[in-house]
């Protein structure tokens, strides 16, 4: 018997027929299989009863790791193409973000949109982990943490193209990460309509994402110099190293 | 050789091996099955080749044909003024990079429009950097300063041009290759009419700057025409057709060559 491989669900997630395949994160299906696989959460459908396919309306899921997989495949039921955007890694060190749960979820997930032969034409949902950004990472552990740029989701002038008018955000509360504050920020300023779900009420209202071109700017900045670390085998992530025990100069 | 081509040979080698390797190994150690998936129709490696391969043949052509007679008849001097150009190209890759051009669009994202603006800028920037290899000098400063005005006003004129009509969000984000072909034709063209501004046989400073503007005015005309152009072929969505822009890139070639010829063997 061959060992299931998590390449090989890669195809389900971003078929060649989707032209939003071409967004989907293959870095982490890059990864074996975890031996210890816990199946996905069950998803309360009801939740989502606000968001209609075919509706010119695409969703942007922003839940912790596997509970935005959870999601995706409910939304998957009801007729979006879920696109996984998870663009980290593992490696030596206690990972700051705990990945096996998100690829067992993907191998389980591959099975599931095998079952639904989705339309080619489908609206995407793309899934993000809201964990992403999340904890302080120390010396000697691997700091897998990652962000999401506006170049790793289409543009609005792509999203109207394929008669996409307004994009609902399914998250938990008010709290939204900066990096996807500001792709939100882009889509609106070229004129896609936001919305924002929140899955513990079931209630969607407009989204208003305050924020200054100037003070995102900085705050991206400041991710990307003082924080995260690129994996020179593509998507972020890599081991914090440990600082000298000594200075520098004489002894 | 003088203290300053050792200088320069000092210099030129680090910034050719770290920039072309540097790239191919940020290329390399990408996951085969990430390259494969995220990079589907825009083979990375390929692309270095034909950049590198690109690069050497703008060089030893220019070397060979339009290079001071001490610089053509010596195989040593070929070499030097190739590896220039090598390092040159890194420093068009730090260029492209200001763009906005990463390791990650060109490989993990697949953005083909990306591919060929990193293609576009760095052969583009060896161009104009050729026009300074043209013609008779005292030694290498004098290719330094033809290089830094036409190499510098090359990428002024780009950046300018992105400002403007947000270029590099149309290229990275929206994936427009129809745009990246203008855009990279653009830079050809303004690289042709710079480099050819700066060539020919040294006679001072101020000589050269004189000779310069009254040819590199062509190119940012064709930046502002490229601008008026762009604006009438903006309308479209992301997936129509591109052949308005590859007319036009082929127009802002064509004319930059035409210009070029008409002025003759530089003196």
């Amino acid at each position: 018997m061959t060992t299931p491989r998590l390449q090989d669900a890669f195809p389900a997630w971003a078929p060649e027929e989707s032209r939003w395949s071409a967004w989907a994160k293959p870095v982490m299906f890059s990864y074996p299989l975890p031996a210890q696989r816990a199946p996905l959460p069950a998803w309360d459908d009801t939740s989502l009863q606000a968001v209609q396919p075919f509706g010119g309306e695409a969703v942007v899921v922003d839940l912790p790791g596997v509970e935005s997989l959870a999601c995706g495949l409910a939304l998957a039921r009801r007729g979006f193409r879920p696109i996984p955007l998870f663009n980290t890694t593992m490696g030596e060190g206690q990972e700051l973000i705990d990945i096996d749960p998100i690829l067992a979820g993907l191998f389980e997930g591959a099975g599931v949109l095998g079952g639904l032969r989705l339309h080619a034409e489908a609206p995407p949902v793309f899934l993000l982990d809201a964990q992403r950004l999340k904890g302080t990472a120390a010396p000697t552990m691997f700091d897998n943490r990652w962000m999401v740029f506006p170049q790793d989701l289409p543009s609005a002038r792509m999203l109207r193209a394929a008669e996409i008018r307004s994009v609902t955000l399914v998250r938990r509360g008010s709290s939204m990460e900066p990096d996807l504050r500001g792709v939100l920020r882009l889509w609106r300023r070229e004129g896609l309509e936001m919305r924002a779900l929140d899955v513990t009420t079931g209630a969607a209202q407009p989204l208003a994402i305050e924020l200054s071109a100037m003070l995102f700017f900085l705050e991206h900045i400041r991710r990307l110099l003082t924080g995260l670390r690129k994996n020179s085998s593509g998507g972020f992530g890599g081991t914090v190293p440990v600082p000298q025990a000594t200075g520098g100069g004489y002894a | 050789m003088a203290p300053v081509e050792v200088l320069t040979l000092m210099f030129a080698v680090p910034i050719a091996l770290i920039g072309w390797f540097g790239s191919f190994f940020g290329i390399m150690s990408v996951r085969e099955f990430v390259k494969r998936e995220g990079g589907r129709g825009a083979p990375a490696g390929r692309l270095w080749l034909l950049t590198a391969a690109a690069v050497g043949a703008v060089m030893l052509a220019t070397l060979r044909l339009l290079a001071s007679e001490d610089v053509r008849s010596s195989a040593g001097w070929t070499l030097y003024y190739l590896l220039l150009g090598y390092a040159m190209a890194a420093v068009g890759m730090v260029c492209v990079r200001l763009l906005g051009v990463h390791r990650a669009d060109v490989v993990e994202r697949g953005n083909r429009a990306a591919s060929m603006l990193y293609f576009f800028g760095i052969v583009s920037t060896v161009v104009a950097f050729a026009g300074a290899n043209v013609g008779d000098g005292p030694g290498v400063q004098v290719v330094h300063a033809c290089a830094l005005v036409s190499v510098g006003s090359l990428w002024i004129l780009a950046f300018v041009h992105t400002m403007v009509a947000h270029t590099s969000y149309r290229i990275l984000v929206d994936r427009d290759r129809g745009i990246a072909f203008r855009f990279g034709c653009l830079l050809l063209a303004c690289a042709l009419v710079l480099g050819r501004a700066v060539a020919g046989d040294w006679t001072g400073a101020v000589q050269m700057l004189a000779d310069f503007f009254p040819i590199a005015w062509v190119a940012p005309a064709l930046v502002v025409a490229d601008l008026v152009v762009g604006r009438f072929l903006l309308s479209r969505e992301p997936e129509g057709s591109i052949a308005a822009d590859r007319a036009a890139g082929v127009m802002h070639v064509a004319i930059a060559i035409a210009f070029v010829v008409s002025l003759g063997m530089p003196q």
